[in-house]
């Protein structure tokens, strides 16, 4: 059997290390099966999604389930990616989860309006990713794994 | 040196008359006598009076000064009044000088005639009757000053307005320099909300990885320890972009539309309920009525009024808030009552200051810029604030914005 056939397949895009360490942390603590690849920048974002550069094999990574994207990002920023998504038949219908810093209004009317599916503010907490990925990606037998949680 | 009192006067005028409204009247003649004569009667005008005992010397002084009139006399030896008159009018800047021509009963009518062609204003005849001269010579003096007047207005008034001029270039310049720190500001609390709150936020997220992780080996000092650094540093982050909040509350800049306060509402409640982990009960009136307003300082001052009334509960009590508008003259009143705790009539004006905190300052986490805000977003859409409280009864805050205005109907007129 496939590995992502029994795990939801997550790409995050974001550049801070904390960040994707705490990510890590918390998908762990939802108790749901995943697994998260992490894409540095906007531009590695969308090399992730079209199997290019140093993710070419595209064996090793899968489409994503859902995304999750951080908005300040170097390169190509969340909202240019969001805006290449939009305009890319296909990736549309993957969900985006925008993850910032900013509690900004117009951030957040901006990402929805560019197809942001929702919009969470940092760090997200176990439950949220837990509900997030229930609601947004095909359901899945919950395997769960609790030996890391206290 | 004293006024006129000739008529015709101008109106009462705001200042008295300056010493330069003072007016030259320029007397020729070859007759010491007569000069003195019309000097003395003349001097009751309380004008400058000059003389010059022939055409050559009036024409010299002409040159030195301004004149309010010219009083000529006709009987001269070598060049005469009328020559005198012909010299004068050949220069254009005397052109307009009233000139009086002084003369014998035994004038002409072709003489006056060529007096006139000369550009004599008038006719004085000898012997001179005191009043007479002084009536016609004080009316071109009275010309001559509210002539002067007219002209140091204008001046004054062209100054005015130059100075007007360079007044609205400095403010347009100041005005550029204003967007220019704007934007400039804009950028800056763009990098503090992002760039500023990450460390705080890894701080805080380390501190608890640390109390998850290793916490049992650590003993309930240090783990004291580690919450309390958490709790400074969440504490910071909230600090940071509540005052980012107030700034940008406080230099947006606000036009005002009809806003349907329901989808705001809704909007906000459903932000204000993710975020917290207590249930609360949110009732909001079904025709809620519109108000004018700008979207981000109501979305600002309703998010901070709700996040109150869901806050400040005694512990076991579910919050239960309600939400309704109701009009008053050309405002509409939002009215915001939850079942908390209360507030006492001691502090009603002072909850809405910028970091002033009241009550159970350890139960209660708050940064004490939520109503500075919800005050000074409500204060720049031209309207007010305040609340009705009393400890243990709950409180009901409210905000006043102007309603929005009939549309005119195309049939207005015709009613009435």
């Amino acid at each position: 059997m496939n590995l992502s056939e029994q795990q939801i397949i997550i790409l995050l895009v974001e550049d801070s290390h904390d960040d994707v360490f705490f990510f890590h942390r918390a998908v762990q603590r939802t108790g749901l099966r995943a697994l998260t690849f992490v894409a540095a920048d906007g531009v590695e974002a969308l090399d992730y999604l079209l199997n290019k550069g140093r993710f070419a094999d595209a064996a090793a990574y899968p489409r994503p389930d859902i995304i999750f994207l951080d908005l300040k990002l170097p390169h190509y920023n969340g909202f240019e990616v969001l805006e290449w998504m939009q305009q890319h038949l296909d990736f549309p219908r993957t969900p985006v989860v925008v993850l910032t810093s900013s509690n900004q209004a117009e951030d957040q009317a901006r990402a929805e309006a560019l197809g942001a599916t929702l919009y969470l503010m940092k760090p997200p907490s176990p439950e949220q990713l837990r509900q997030a990925l229930q609601k947004y990606t095909p359901a899945r037998p919950e395997t769960i794994s609790r030996k890391s949680e206290i | 040196m004293q006024e006129t009192t000739l008529a015709p006067v101008m109106p009462e005028r705001k200042k008295p008359a300056a010493p330069k409204e003072i007016v030259n009247i320029l007397l020729v003649d070859d007759q010491p006598g007569k000069l003195m004569a019309h000097e003395a009667i003349l001097s009751e005008l309380g004008q400058r009076i000059v003389h010059a005992r022939n055409g050559v010397e009036a024409l010299e002084q002409l040159l030195r000064y301004d004149f309010a009139v010219i009083l000529l006399d006709v009987n001269m030896p070598n060049m005469d009044g009328f020559e005198t008159a012909a010299l004068i009018r050949q220069r254009p800047r005397f052109e307009k000088t009233p000139i009086i021509f002084v003369t014998g009963y035994n004038t002409t009518d072709l003489d006056r005639l060529k007096g006139y062609e000369l550009g004599a204003v008038d006719y004085l005849f000898l012997p001179v009757v005191p009043q007479v001269l002084k009536a016609k010579v004080g009316a071109f003096v009275e010309l001559a000053r509210q002539t002067q007047i007219i002209k140091s207005q204008a001046a004054d008034l062209a100054a005015h307005n130059s100075r007007q001029a360079e007044q609205l270039e400095v403010i347009q310049e100041l005005n550029r320099e204003l967007k220019d720190a704007n934007s400039e500001l804009e950028a800056f609390s763009y990098t503090v909300s992002h760039d500023l709150r990450a460390p705080l936020r890894c701080i805080s997220g380390y501190a608890n990885v640390l109390l998850e992780d290793y916490g049992s080996r650590l003993d309930e000092e240090g783990r004291g320890h580690l919450m309390a650094l958490d709790r400074a540093a969440k504490r910071m982050d909230t600090l940071t972009r509540d005052l980012l909040t107030y700034g940008r509350v406080a230099r947006e800049s606000v036009t005002l539309d009809p806003v349907p306060l329901r989808p705001l509402l809704d909007a906000v409640v459903s932000l204000n309920l993710a975020g917290s982990s207590v249930p609360a009960k949110i009732v909001i009136q079904p025709d809620l009525l519109p108000v004018m307003g700008h979207r981000f300082l109501l979305e600002q001052s309703l998010s901070n009024l709700i996040n109150n009334a869901t806050k400040f509960v005694a512990p076991g009590v579910t919050p239960e808030v309600r939400i309704r508008t109701e009009a008053r003259g050309n405002q509409v009143r939002l009215w915001i009552e939850d079942n908390g705790i209360g507030i006492d009539a001691a502090y009603h004006r002072k909850i809405f200051n910028m970091l002033e905190r009241v009550g159970d300052l350890q139960r209660y986490e708050g940064t004490g810029i939520g109503l500075a805000i919800v005050q000074r977003a409500v204060q720049r859409m031209g309207g007010g604030c305040g609340v009705e409280s009393a400890p243990g009864q709950g409180s009901r805050f409210w905000v006043d914005l102007p309603s929005v205005p009939p549309r005119p109907t195309v049939n207005s007129r015709d009613i009435r």
